[in-house]
């Protein structure tokens, strides 16, 4: 079977990638492009560690194929920080130990800043529907709501 | 995963030509969040997949003649958070937001839901209940199908090898009419349901009940209706709700799995379909 040319935009850059039709979106990120910010967690659309940003849309990469990313725009968390200073989600997770293993992180943070997208000052209560969508096996998640109740607030400062 | 040939059609008529060369060869993928995983676990292995993400045809909520019409690519999520939808069937919006997780529901289509034939799903029963229709497209044309007629078996529908379900037409619950949903969940909240049951009742002026309707999903091969011709003309309080909710032992068929033995889902169907019932009948604008 041939392999499908894909031009797709990631975290504004355009790129160009030759994918199988079978690859995920998630493979490709990983074993093409090289994100590996990107994780596999349980590669059934369950756990939220492959979380991305595809075309606006928060999505499991791991349940969408690479080649359907042809003309999109897809938001990694390697998108998140810039040269000068973490995200402010980032930041955050730092501080109040929203982690502990880290495999699960990237995906709360790119959940966390489309909630926040939505709506900058969700309560307590929306952080936890909202993240009902990403499993952590270590925090407990009160940290990690902790962190993007921070987040929030330093965001609606600046 | 096996490989295969990848379509991404922009028209309909390139569909269909696509349905009409592949047939059973092609599998159509729009959100991909059941498709992706049965072809991973080799459950599915197409020849040909045709993405429809492209075909911009298959988008869009509309309200025609007292009807809502949902085209087979809005997404869950769409449907749930959409104005018309809040403002005239909220019934909807409260149904899906029990579907999965947000991130599933916004990749996930009413269409691919339908199409996926599956009853434990959170929509054929409510569906159902609302007594919507479906649109099957080919290149000889479209046909309509009634939900009750739609789902056939386990992960099987009406749907021929060569039709695109394009969209699904809900006629609008009547303002009146008392809603409720219940989901059993022995699991997790984004599980799929143990036993699932929804029931639309009005009340008429004399506090009666003036119509009734209960389905129940996740107990049979397809979502089924009960039979609620009794209760209409009867007092809320009618000994009936009993007998109807009892009926259903004999028609379920659950299957066991790790959600509880068929006999314990049997005796669930019976207690939630009457809270169901009652529920609605409770909620009933008198």
């Amino acid at each position: 079977m041939s392999k499908v040319h894909v031009t797709t935009t990631v975290n504004g850059d355009e790129v160009e990638f030759l994918a199988e039709p079978r690859q995920s979106l998630l493979e490709v990120l990983r074993d093409e492009l090289k994100l590996t910010g990107t994780k596999e967690g349980c590669n059934d659309g369950n756990c939220g560690a492959c979380s991305v940003v595809f075309d606006g849309t928060l999505v499991a990469s791991c349940c969408v194929l690479g080649v359907e990313a042809d003309g999109k725009k897809v938001e990694t968390v390697e998108g998140m920080a810039t040269p000068d200073a973490l995200h402010p989600l980032q930041q955050a997770f730092l501080e109040e130990t929203g982690m502990q293993c880290g495999i699960c992180t990237p995906g709360f943070l790119i959940s966390s800043k489309e909630l926040l997208k939505s709506k900058p000052n969700p309560s307590e209560e929306e952080i936890r529907f909202w993240l009902a969508n990403n499993l952590c096996r270590c925090t407990g998640y009160d940290k990690i709501v902790k962190a993007v109740q921070k987040a929030a607030a330093v965001m609606e400062e600046a | 995963m096996e490989n295969f040939e990848f379509h991404a059609p922009r028209e309909l008529a390139d569909v269909y030509a696509l349905l009409d060369e592949h047939e059973y060869d092609a599998r159509l993928i729009a959100g991909g969040t059941s498709l992706v995983t049965f072809m991973k676990q080799q459950l599915v292995q197409p020849d040909h997949l045709i993405h429809l993400g492209k075909v911009s045809a298959l988008r869009g909520v509309d309200i025609i003649d007292g009807e809502l019409v949902v085209k087979a690519l809005t997404t869950y999520r769409e449907l749930e958070t959409h104005p018309l939808v809040l403002e005239q069937a909220p019934q909807i919006a409260e149904v899906l937001g029990h579907v999965a997780t947000i991130r599933i529901r916004e990749s996930a289509t009413i269409g691919g839901g339908l199409s996926q034939g599956d009853s434990a799903q959170d929509g054929p029963g409510l569906w159902l209940l609302l007594n919507a229709r479906v649109v099957l497209s080919s290149s000889s044309g479209q046909r309509e199908v009634a939900i009750g007629d739609f789902f056939e078996d386990y992960f099987t529908t009406v749907t021929e090898p060569n039709e695109l379900l394009t969209e699904i037409r809900i006629p609008l619950p009547p303002a009146n009419a008392g809603f409720a949903y219940s989901k059993f969940l022995p699991r997790s909240e984004d599980d799929y349901a143990a036993v699932s049951a929804a029931a639309l009742v009005t009340i008429s002026k004399d506090g009666k009940i003036e119509s009734a309707r209960l389905t129940l999903g996740s107990v049979a091969p397809t979502p089924i209706r009960a039979d609620t011709d009794s209760l209409v003309g009867q007092p809320t309080d009618t000994p009936l709700i009993d007998t109807v909710a009892e009926s259903l032992r004999e028609r379920v068929d659950p299957l066991d799995d790790v959600r509880g033995s068929a006999a314990y889902k049997t005796d669930m169907a019976v207690v939630f379909a009457r809270r169901t019932l009652q529920l609605a009948i409770e909620r009933a604008p008198r």
